[in-house]
């Protein structure tokens, strides 16, 4: 597979060292996005992640099934969405659930730093590799348990998914416009979150490893992490019994005013809506604002210069900067305002993203990957780069059973015949080469 | 027991685009020394304010966020004195959490050179909000601002209202997104040895967070659009928010349906009714099912409207459907769930007693993460953060 970054990356360092996690592994029981979400974040962070997987009902991970698939062929091993969650990592095909697949289970803990599930609570314990055994077996094992309402508490049995923790957790309500019901998001905010949560998670407890040489159990419940996102709602409701809400994209705490998304000249071949974000934190981004905008009368009345009176003259204000980016382009509109040093930003699609965000160019944040059945296609890199080790995405996701020969192999000395018996019992899947397959 | 991040020591510079990512040290029981101007750190002004008292020592917003931390005053822009007892405090740091402006710091005086010299082992991490070069690195940017060049806001809002504006979610999700992925960017680079600068942008955070909106861009050129209540989508797809008897909102997700789930929901709408078709064998066929979508959520959508939030809440989950009512911030304070999960933590105050905050996600088995301190006035740590770095 080659690495091929077509955009030029200015602000990568030349030389670095190991990725951190590098020599560290990871036996990934993990699904859909919040769960594989997490280990592709220590994948490409380094740590050799082992993805069991099995491709039939129920313990197949969905995500290899959902679109959009290559040349429009459904197939295992050729989805768009799967293949961004899933780099860096490799595939052990294998039924659990059989005594021969548990067995190998139980047999590659010892050799795992970390073991990390998305199931709902208990599936481990009852294949007999739970925390307690997992310890007897690798002293100083990192277990994170990530599921929709974690292990503990009456709601444990209970299911989610992104949209769904979402609901709970009260992102949904606060998204949306007072007259109407929640807009909420859309997109599963909380199984990106969830990912990076649950990923925070196994990071907290390797360092503590690496200072104490203990074992950890972290329990991440993807619901509630959605509840600690929305901390200072939470805790105006508890001391002062208020009742948030959402003023639609106006500051719900009204730090911010102006605060809210105008629209401009449509500016695309598509024909879609345009807006720019505009905020205003101060009075001298207030009077930037006004400067830009020609809006002298505005200015003249000193009472707008603090928030609280240019709250009391919101839909006033929105009026008149809406008066004025409606006559502008998206882009055109934020570079006026950022030149005069307002926060203001194109709302922007996923093409914009992609073709027209310079900033994005420059720092190569687009990165591709050549793969033989996939082609070569972006990938969203992680969000940091370091000055001293490594963190573009090289490898693209694996093919199911991809690994699980040269895993047990090498991990376990299985030989040949042996792998070929356990194929044929129904119990390991080991993919053809990727140029075979291709 | 002992905490998660015992004796890891984090100097944070405060500033909006940090105080998540410090937050998640100290609750995990890193020592984080919030670094603050003479005027105290921004997030002081921000409103929710207790019992709406508005001064720096009143603000939710800085409370929340800076909870178990400690704070001191340092002049760095004017003092040559104070820079050198920063310098001298990064010494006994582990990681320096910067949500300077680019080149910020080396224009008053510290360039990084000067950092690293004060400790080769310091993990320092920069947020801001594009990175620390390229032709945006210079822009503003607010949480609305980073939502909409992210590429969330354009999913998020009403598909019924082509005059209304996309919308952004609330709660400071941009800065969110941005501290947990620092949280990330520092333990990744302390475990690998330290002694690393890691530059991290808001922007990028934001933007790798939109789930198929790349796929299908890069595999089909198909973009993705609102829609009310939602997931954005390249075609039209059918309700799944639904009003309720009590006036809320409930989210279904119909996912992986396997017949025993589908069969006690089936038996659950006979019972009051409502099952209209649902009893055709032709919708254990997943074929049928994906099209007969429309109908299934009308179905389900009118038995909604005859129940409370509550009973959906528990009769769906129950029944194997993922299904959450459409809480508000309010209705967490009476949860049993966060109550028996330890999700409130009681924090003392000293003027105003013990109250409730909330505390940590997580659950840790052999060692604490909690909201154990009040966060702190400002400069209330100097005696004690100036003895740490010598001074």
């Amino acid at each position: 597979m080659v690495n091929g970054n077509t955009q030029e990356v200015v602000s990568q360092p030349e030389h670095r060292g190991p990725r951190p996690f590098a020599g560290l592994r990871v036996l990934d029981f993990t699904r859909m996005l919040a769960g594989a979400g997490t280990t592709r974040i220590l994948g490409i962070l380094g740590a050799e992640i082992l993805k069991i997987e099995w491709p039939h009902p129920p313990a197949v991970d969905m995500v290899r099934l959902y679109g959009p698939p290559v040349d429009g062929i459904p197939g295992m091993d050729r989805s768009g969405f799967f293949a961004q969650i899933n780099p860096h990592k490799k595939s052990i095909a294998l039924d659990a659930g059989t005594d021969a697949g548990k067995a190998i289970l139980r047999s590659l803990v010892p050799l795992s730093d970390v073991v990390i599930d998305s199931f709902r609570p208990g599936v481990l314990d009852r294949w007999g590799i739970g925390y307690e055994v997992m310890k007897g077996l690798r002293p100083d094992v990192i277990y994170v348990a990530a599921s929709g309402f974690g292990a503990d508490g009456p709601f444990r049995a209970y299911g989610s998914v992104g949209q769904v923790a979402q609901a709970y957790s009260g992102l949904t309500a606060l998204s949306g416009v007072p007259e109407r019901e929640p807009a909420g998001w859309g997109l599963s905010y909380m199984d990106h979150m969830g990912a990076a949560m649950n990923a925070a998670a196994v990071l907290m407890a390797l360092v503590r490893r690496q200072r104490t040489g203990q074992p950890e159990f972290i329990d991440c419940a993807q619901a509630v992490q959605g509840v600690s996102l929305l901390g200072p709602a939470l805790l105006d409701a508890a001391l002062n019994a208020a009742a948030p809400r959402s003023r639609g994209n106006r500051d719900m705490y009204q730090n911010l005013c102006p605060n809210n998304a105008y629209r401009c000249l449509d500016d695309d071949a598509r024909g879609r809506d345009a807006w720019v974000a505009v905020s205003v934190r101060h009075t001298a981004d207030w009077a930037a604002l006004c400067s830009v905008m020609g809006l002298a009368e505005l200015r003249s009345r000193t009472e707008l210069d603090d928030v609280a009176g240019r709250l009391a003259a919101e839909e006033e204000i929105d009026a008149a900067i809406a008066d004025w980016t409606a006559g502008r382009r998206r882009y055109e509109a934020m570079a006026l305002l950022q030149d005069a040093g307002v926060p203001a930003g194109a709302v922007q699609h996923i093409d914009d993203k992609v073709e027209r965000d310079p900033q994005f160019a420059y720092r190569g944040f687009y990165q591709e990957v050549t793969e033989p059945l996939l082609g070569t296609r972006k990938y969203e890199s992680i969000p940091f780069r370091s000055y001293s080790y490594e963190t573009t995405i090289t490898r693209a996701r694996p093919r199911m059973g991809e690994h699980t020969r040269e895993v047990l192999q090498s991990l376990l000395d299985f030989s040949d015949e042996k792998i070929d018996g356990l194929i044929r019992d129904g119990i390991l899947i080991a993919a053809q080469p990727a140029e075979v397959v291709a | 027991m002992t905490a998660m991040l015992d004796g890891l020591v984090v100097v944070e510079l405060a500033g909006e685009r940090t105080e998540w990512c410090g937050k998640l040290f100290s609750q995990a029981g890193a020592r984080v020394i919030l670094v603050e101007t003479p005027g105290g750190a921004a997030g002081r002004t921000q409103a929710p304010f207790y019992q709406q008292r508005e001064d720096i020592e009143h603000s939710l917003h800085f409370w929340h966020y800076n909870t178990d931390k400690e704070s001191v005053v340092l002049d760095l822009a004017s003092s040559v004195t104070d820079r050198e007892t920063f310098l001298r405090l990064l010494g006994k740091a582990d990681i320096l959490v910067d949500g300077s402006e680019p080149g910020e710091l080396a224009a008053i005086g510290l360039p990084r050179e000067a950092i690293e010299r004060s400790n080769p082992k310091l993990v320092h991490v920069a947020v801001t909000a594009f990175g620390q070069d390229g032709p945006w690195a210079s822009l503003q940017a607010t949480d609305l601002v980073h939502l909409a060049l992210g590429g969330q806001m354009m999913m998020n809002g009403y598909d019924d209202m082509p005059e209304s504006p996309p919308i952004a979610g609330a709660g400071n999700q941009a800065l969110h997104i941005a501290g947990t992925w620092a949280f990330i960017a520092a333990l990744s680079s302390l475990y690998g040895g330290g002694g690393c600068f890691v530059d991290l942008s808001v922007h990028e955070a934001c933007a790798g967070m939109t789930e198929l909106a790349l796929p299908n861009y890069d595999y089909n050129g198909r973009i993705v659009s609102r829609q009310t209540g939602r997931h954005a989508s390249i075609e039209r797809t059918t309700q799944m928010q639904f009003p309720t008897s009590d006036g809320r909102h409930v989210r279904i997700e119909l996912l992986n349906q396997l017949i025993g789930n589908w069969d006690s929901l089936v038996e659950w709408l006979e019972s009051e009714g409502m099952a209209e078709d649902f009893a055709d064998p032709m919708y254990y066929v997943p074929e049928f099912f994906v099209e007969h979508a429309q109908h299934i959520f009308e179905v389900i959508g009118r038995f909604c409207a005859t129940k409370s939030g509550e009973e959906l809440f528990h009769g769906m989950q129950q029944r194997g459907q993922l299904l959450a009512d459409v809480n508000y911030p309010e209705d967490h304070l009476a949860d049993p769930h966060l109550e028996a999960r330890g999700f409130w933590n009681l924090v003392e105050h000293d003027l105003y007693g013990t109250m409730r905050f909330p505390g940590s996600p997580y659950v840790a088995r052999e060692s604490e993460i909690s909201v154990r301190r009040r966060a702190p006035r400002l400069n209330e740590h100097d005696a004690e953060i100036r003895q740490l770095a010598g001074s």
